[in-house]
């Protein structure tokens, strides 16, 4: 029931009133009203000339800051490189600052639903226009990767790393050993877990304390067993999405490889984001580890001889009776940047710099001296110079050729239960809920949001 | 507070105007099954944590009023947790718990558990609370029972001795009544500050295995931070505040602190 709207502003010149009146002296009243004023107006602090851009802890941020020397070269406007520790949530880091005066002027994203809300809000720069002026920008990018981040069918975030499907990465020395090729259907990749289990082997590194990471199953088995409108549901947030019969039948599945010790005894508590689980695998402790791209880059720069000689990689396998098409993809598209509207001069500013730094060839080329496989077209020769040019081609077919590519269902879905969603999955592979009771939550929480 | 209050009656992720909504956020709390198994690990979680440190604080407490041989340097060795922030203290336990890399795990396998996880599983991991909030703040506690310890008169243990109390006699008829009022400070302050603890879960489980670890402060700052429902968040909060609020209340006025008697009345 929708009574009254009341806007942040009046929000919060209330509670500046109601605390000046409670406060009482002069002094903190003051300076309480002026703090909230700031807050209250948005205005953001130009900062004398510069821009902040906020990216994740990534091997890819070296890039970013060379780019971002190119462009301060003959900018007037300064950008600055800020990093947010992989132990903060972007997420709610923006969230918490885009309507103060510590806003970043650009952000790091996952498009879909982690940027859906500031532009219901009129908070971004809508970078069509600027796209449409500049056809051979915008023709430059992949445009399944460039058109994930539409919203309402208008751009607003520009690809800032490289494509990122999820595959299954493989030690292939161990499938070697074991006699055994990398599974292409479900019943194989049983029969593998089967193996290693009695040599003793963690068939599959899951770093399932990082809850996003079991996502990736719920993402591929429904992807394989199809049709691609189940994923297309979830996207438009069609009230019976998680009533579809095909989300069940992928828990089940989920729940078979648990049940089947795919993961090892020590699961629950592997961390993703500190490392350990690319330290296992590097060393030998798992067979395969289920996981995007991305990581790819991460072992190019830690473990730099295990992934140049030992890593394969391979699409997630076929499921029986599956409808999908065994080419559709999941995982991130990219990650985005996008602009936070400030002043006009900043504004121009961020978005000259992602018009004229993002597809540039000296930005691919350090993208791919990391392992990345930057979402721009035309680039198979320089790709056929990376430092696993098989695996970094093989990427970029991947995805030119895939008739869809899932974006990750947490940032897809509404963030207001997109989290949920992660923390419930995980709650399957851990048997604290049941497949039904999954749905039945994810039923009552898309509701909610 | 009133803020918070206010905001336990809209529908707001942060971003867009506030809206409105009466009793919707009210209604779903009464209705949502996570937010009554948060309270239930958070009674657990609670209790555990005063079970735990009351025994142990006592303990050490009472031991360190005494004039023990190097007392006084192991006292201040013991007390080095109170130096350190609770999020360090979260982080330097999560590496040492971790059961590929970190020495628990590590001294578990030479003793028999070849895949020691204290933190893979939900009973475990509460446990694991419990013992690194424990391992942080039984010093205080400890320094709160050897102060009031030091302030019992020497001459009701003598007039015990003449009695033919022993040590085990001397503490629970001299030592423990005197140390009422200190119970109560004590427990008082390790119940509201467990129902309100919230770094040390954030840091060392993140809430898991799962949602095995979501005691009610961590289940507000999902749902209100991560998952930007500020309303309903918001009446998590006003539910927390008010039970803490009681049942600290009810601490006072069942144990009689309320009069604030001395237990050396009369002496």
């Amino acid at each position: 029931m929708e009574l009254v709207s009341v806007s942040r502003r009046q929000f919060l010149t209330g509670a500046a009133g109601a605390a000046v009146l409670l406060g009482g002296s002069r002094g903190f009243g003051g300076a309480l009203r002026g703090g909230l004023a700031r807050l209250g107006t948005g205005e953001a602090a130009a900062q004398g000339g510069t821009a902040d851009v906020w990216v994740v802890t990534e091997a890819e941020n070296p890039a970013i800051q060379t780019a971002i020397n190119t462009f301060n070269k003959h900018s007037s406007v300064k950008l600055q490189l800020v990093i947010v520790p992989a132990t903060t949530s972007m997420n709610t880091k923006v969230r918490i600052a885009i309507k103060t005066s510590k806003r970043p002027n650009m952000f790091f994203n996952w498009a879909g639903g982690s940027i859906a809300p500031y532009v219901h809000d009129d908070l971004l720069v809508n970078l069509t226009p600027y796209l449409d002026a500049k056809p051979s920008v915008k023709n430059s990018f992949l445009p399944s990767v460039l058109g994930a981040a539409k919203i309402n069918n208008q751009f607003y975030g520009i690809p800032v790393k490289g494509v990122q499907p999820v595959v299954f990465f493989y030690n292939k020395a161990m499938f070697k050993e074991n006699k055994l090729s990398f599974p292409k259907t479900w019943d194989e990749l049983l029969h593998a877990v089967k193996v290693f289990n009695s040599k003793g082997i963690t068939p599959i590194l899951l770093p399932g304390a990082t809850n996003w990471t079991t996502l990736m199953y719920l993402e591929y088995i429904s992807a394989r067993l199809g049709p691609y409108s189940v994923f297309e549901d979830l996207l438009t947030n069609n009230p019976k999405a998680w009533e579809n019969p095909v989300i069940l039948k992928t828990l089940q599945y989920c729940v078979d490889l648990v049940n089947a010790d795919a993961f090892g005894s020590t699961f629950k508590t592997l961390n993703y984001s500190d490392g350990v689980a690319d330290a296992l695998f590097a060393k030998g402790k798992g067979a395969m580890m289920l996981m995007g791209t991305w990581d790819y880059g991460t072992q190019v720069t830690s473990y730099k001889s295990f992934a140049l000689n030992d890593i394969g990689w391979a699409p997630f396998p076929t499921m029986p009776d599956g409808k999908g098409n065994p080419a559709a993809l999941a995982g991130n598209p990219s990650n985005w940047l996008s602009v936070v509207k400030t002043t006009p001069e900043v504004d121009k500013a961020c978005v000259d710099f992602l018009m004229t730094q993002m597809n540039s060839a000296a930005f691919v080329h350090n993208l791919i001296a990391v392992g990345d496989v930057p979402a721009v077209e035309g680039i198979e020769n320089e790709l056929k110079k990376a430092p696993n040019s098989e695996f970094a081609l093989g990427t970029y077919n991947l995805v030119k050729d895939a008739p869809s590519f899932e974006l990750s269902w947490d940032q897809a879905v509404s963030q207001s239960y997109g989290p949920q969603l992660d923390t419930a999955i995980q709650q399957v592979f851990f048997k604290q809920i049941s497949p039904q009771q999954f749905v039945d939550k994810m039923m009552t929480d898309a509701k909610e949001a | 507070m009133g803020l918070v209050v206010f905001l336990s009656f809209t529908k707001w992720n942060g971003v867009s105007p506030i809206t409105l909504i009466g009793l919707g956020d009210w209604r779903r709390l009464v209705a949502d099954p996570q937010i009554l198994s948060s309270l239930w690990i958070s009674v657990q979680y609670t209790v555990g944590t005063w079970v735990v440190q009351t025994a142990l604080a006592m303990t050490i407490g009472v031991w360190a009023a005494g004039r023990q041989r190097f007392r006084a340097v192991l006292s201040s060795i013991f007390f080095l947790p109170l130096l350190f922030s609770s999020a360090a203290i979260a982080v330097v336990w999560v590496v040492l718990l971790d059961p590929n890399f970190g020495i628990v795990g590590w001294l578990g396998s030479k003793v028999g558990f070849s895949a020691f996880d204290p933190l893979g599983s939900p009973h475990g991991a509460l446990l694991m609370v419990v013992l690194v909030t424990a391992w942080q703040f039984v010093p205080f506690h400890t320094l709160l029972y050897q102060g009031a310890t030091r302030g019992i008169p020497k001459v009701l243990y003598d007039m015990a001795a003449l009695d033919g109390c022993n040590g085990l006699k001397k503490f629970l008829h001299v030592t423990l009544p005197h140390l009422r009022n200190t119970i109560v400070t004590s427990s008082v302050i390790i119940i509201v500050g467990s129902l309100t603890a919230f770094e040390t879960v954030l840091i060392l489980t993140n809430g898991g295995p799962g949602t095995a670890t979501y005691t009610l402060p961590f289940d507000m700052y999902t749902i209100g931070f991560t998952n930007t429902q500020l309303g309903y968040g918001s009446a998590i909060a006003v539910v927390l505040v008010v039970v803490a609020t009681a049942i600290s209340l009810i601490l006072v006025r069942v144990t009689g602190y309320a009069r604030m008697r001395s237990t050396l009345e009369g002496m």
